[in-house]
């Protein structure tokens, strides 16, 4: 009979953390740099660590047994920054100074500005955000100028077609749908390490 | 529309960074915009930092809970000391009145044990209802 539980032990998760190679923390490293940790976060990809480190240590969250190591790390990693980060938003937007004992909002508008100035900034910025990201998915493309298959994939994906509608459109079969894939993949990690920073543009 | 793709780019740059063999990440390392040879070794340091402090945190309170366990035994190995056996057979007899509560081992043992038991057997049991809580061993309103 399976006596062993769902989830890992205090001592089995020890052992994995202690067994981490060092390629795996510099995967983990690059991944959480990846995701955004200190432009999102305030927090550089050790603190990550040592907040994940800490995160699975006290079992906080059950660690299931079927899920492997880095993709678990990397999980808990993501939330790690996705809480840093509205934890660092509300920081920054309730930010406030006093001057001669008064309390001053430094970002709050004039009266007049309520007005009219919003409907501009956010019309400038959203145009300034969609030339970046037009400017973005252009890098993307010519990577890929000669590699028809790529191209037909990536003109797919930006139409938001899923698996199924890719098959039929570029007519690949499954196994040429996971080659051309991979490609991109190891492509655009080769030439844009850091990935984009989306956040930015959000 | 732009934004999802270019967030799936970014979980692509993830997944090849999962794919890739050690050999190619290691070869990466101390290369621009990759972790240097120094990230790694603090990467390693914070996680035995994270489990030194968590060994250190469990141990401290698997101590106050011995502390406390002790505490509780002490006190009840005093007054089992300033009692009398009289006094516990009644104790017991008592508890055993409220015989709902008591478990069905001791009552089998008490009564299998009633014409024959020495004064430790007694104790014993008396000490086995304190730990359940049947018996108050601060009451000294029996105590004569």
């Amino acid at each position: 009979m399976d006596t062993q539980t769902l989830e890992l032990t205090y001592i089995e998760v020890k052992a994995l953390l202690i067994s981490l190679s060092e390629a795996d923390k510099a995967r983990l490293l690059q991944i959480y740099h990846v995701m955004g940790c200190e432009p999102r976060a305030g927090l550089a990809a050790h603190d990550v660590f040592s907040e994940v480190a800490c995160k699975v240590l006290t079992m906080e969250r059950a660690w299931p047994r079927e899920v492997d190591t880095l993709p678990y790390l990397v999980e808990t990693g993501r939330s790690v920054i996705s809480n840093e980060e509205k934890k660092y938003v509300r920081e920054v937007a309730t930010g406030s100074e006093v001057i001669d004992g008064i309390e001053v909002d430094p970002h709050a508008a004039e009266p007049w500005m309520e007005v009219v100035a919003p409907s501009l900034d956010t019309q400038a910025a959203q145009l300034q955000a969609d030339a970046t990201l037009v400017e973005w998915v252009g890098k993307v493309q010519e990577l890929f100028v000669g590699d028809e298959d790529a191209k037909c994939f990536i003109t797919q994906k930006l139409a938001e077609m899923k698996k199924a509608a890719i098959l039929l459109a570029c007519k690949f079969t499954d196994q040429a749908y996971r080659n051309v894939e991979k490609r991109i993949k190891d492509k655009v990690r080769k030439r844009f390490p850091k990935g984009f920073p989306w956040w930015e543009v959000k | 529309m732009n934004l999802g793709f270019i967030k799936q780019i970014n979980e692509y740059v993830i997944e090849s960074l999962l794919e890739a063999n050690d050999d190619d990440i290691l070869s990466m390392v101390d290369s621009p915009d990759y972790p240097t040879s120094d990230d790694i070794t603090t990467a390693s340091q914070r996680i035995q930092q994270a489990i030194q402090e968590d060994k250190h945190k469990r141990l401290e309170q698997k101590k106050a809970e011995f502390a406390a366990y002790k505490i509780s035994q002490a006190s009840a190995f005093k007054a089992l000391l300033q009692r009398p056996v009289a006094t516990m057979i009644s104790d017991i007899v008592a508890a055993m009145q409220n015989a709902d509560d008591m478990p069905e081992g001791i009552l089998v043992a008490f009564r299998e044990q009633q014409e024959s038991a020495s004064d430790e057997d007694i104790a014993l049991i008396w000490q086995s209802l304190v730990e359940l809580g049947l018996i108050d061993s601060y009451d000294n309103d029996q105590t004569p």
